[in-house]
């Protein structure tokens, strides 16, 4: 059932943080495991491979993401002032056109 | 010029196949063996520099990626055909008199824990939940016809219910590794950060795989529905369970 090929993270996983460790004056350190292991852990929780996964359910939640959420509040608010202007300038004009056909009737000798 | 030394891969028995000239494995490496007293290291003569200043880059071509692929495929070759302990990534010994110094040293060793780990292999298992959303709990509710009390109640109906949910899960989970424990020879789980609520490995005879996978698929259909997907990685070498420290006393006379 699991023939799938293991992923990066599960293969790095398993070679840098387990296994036989040998010590003492044969070996040669050629690698800080130690760091690197740290850097691979905060890379694989990182954001960006849980959004890979799907899990990324805070980018919406203003409690999570407060930024956008104060970004999608502006976007929301400039539409709405930008239709009010629209509709009020459409009304304006509508009187305008009424006032001034008005002003031709009755103008008209 | 870049100095060379022995890249260690894993220890095995001296049963183990020769690895050189195997057509299903393909390195950029040679690896060989280097066999003591019923026990053998496995090795491969490598530069120095091709560790220098590794990195991990999100790609998966990367030059840790490649590495640790073919650190695994190695270890991987081996226990196929024979128990492995595997090294950790990146261990390198000065020379085939170091190799020998350390069989020297830890072959008894070795042995009990190649006994350990023969006929067994290494199966990883995460149990991950969704989000308990806690307004999905209960049903809607038309607020406009609620009163402060009965919305209060409401509320904490629905908090009851998330917390009630989260509980199930946990006992759900609990079972799940205990069962599998159960149907292992040995097993072990990390702390498991954020929404992973299981992450564990199974060290699982051949002869109980069967079984082992059947109780997973039997207890992840259990957990479909409360909000926790099971996954299965494997099989792996028994890189979990071998975590020893073999440490070698003695400077390597060489010139």
């Amino acid at each position: 059932m699991d023939n799938r090929p293991s992923s990066l993270a599960d293969t790095l996983e398993r070679v840098l943080d387990k296994g036989v460790v040998i010590v003492g004056e044969i070996a040669i350190n050629v690698v800080d495991i130690e760091l690197l292991t740290l850097r691979v852990r905060l890379f694989i929780s990182s954001a960006q491979t849980a959004r890979e996964m799907g899990m990324d359910w805070w980018t919406n939640d203003p409690f999570f993401s407060p930024n956008k959420a104060i970004a999608v509040i502006g976007t929301n608010e400039l539409e709405r002032q930008n239709t009010e202007l629209r509709d009020r300038v459409t009304a304006l004009e509508r009187a305008l056109g009424e006032q001034s056909a008005q002003i031709a009737e009755g103008g008209r000798p | 010029m870049s100095p060379t030394a022995l890249c260690a891969y894993a220890i095995t028995t001296d049963h183990a196949p020769d690895l050189s000239g195997t057509p299903a494995v393909s390195f950029e490496v040679e690896p060989r063996l280097i066999a003591y007293l019923g026990v053998a290291l496995v090795v491969a003569e490598v530069d120095v520099d091709r560790f220098a200043g590794l990195g991990i880059e999100p790609a998966e071509d990367g030059r840790l990626a490649r590495l640790a692929r073919e650190h695994d495929a190695v270890v991987r070759a081996v226990f196929r055909c024979a128990p492995v302990l595997p090294l950790r990534f990146g261990t390198v010994i000065t020379d085939s008199d170091a190799a020998l110094l350390l069989l020297r040293a830890h072959h008894e060793e070795a042995r009990v824990w190649l006994d350990r780990v023969q006929g067994r292999r290494e199966w990883g298992v995460r149990g991950r939940g969704s989000r308990i959303d806690d307004t999905t709990v209960p049903g809607e509710v038309d607020l406009a016809n609620v009163s402060g009390t009965q919305y209060l109640a409401l509320r904490r109906q629905q908090l009851t219910g998330v917390e009630d949910a989260r509980r199930g899960r946990i006992a759900a989970i609990r079972t799940l590794h205990g069962e599998l424990s159960r149907r292992a020879a040995e097993s072990t789980s990390r702390d498991h950060p954020g929404d992973l609520l299981l992450d564990a490995a199974y060290l699982v005879d051949t002869t109980a795989e069967a079984d082992f996978h059947a109780e997973v698929r039997r207890l992840s259909d259990e957990l479909g529905p409360r909000g926790v997907s099971v996954e299965v990685t494997g099989p792996w070498p028994p890189y979990s369970f071998t975590q020893i420290e073999f440490a070698v006393a003695g400077v390597v006379a060489n010139g």
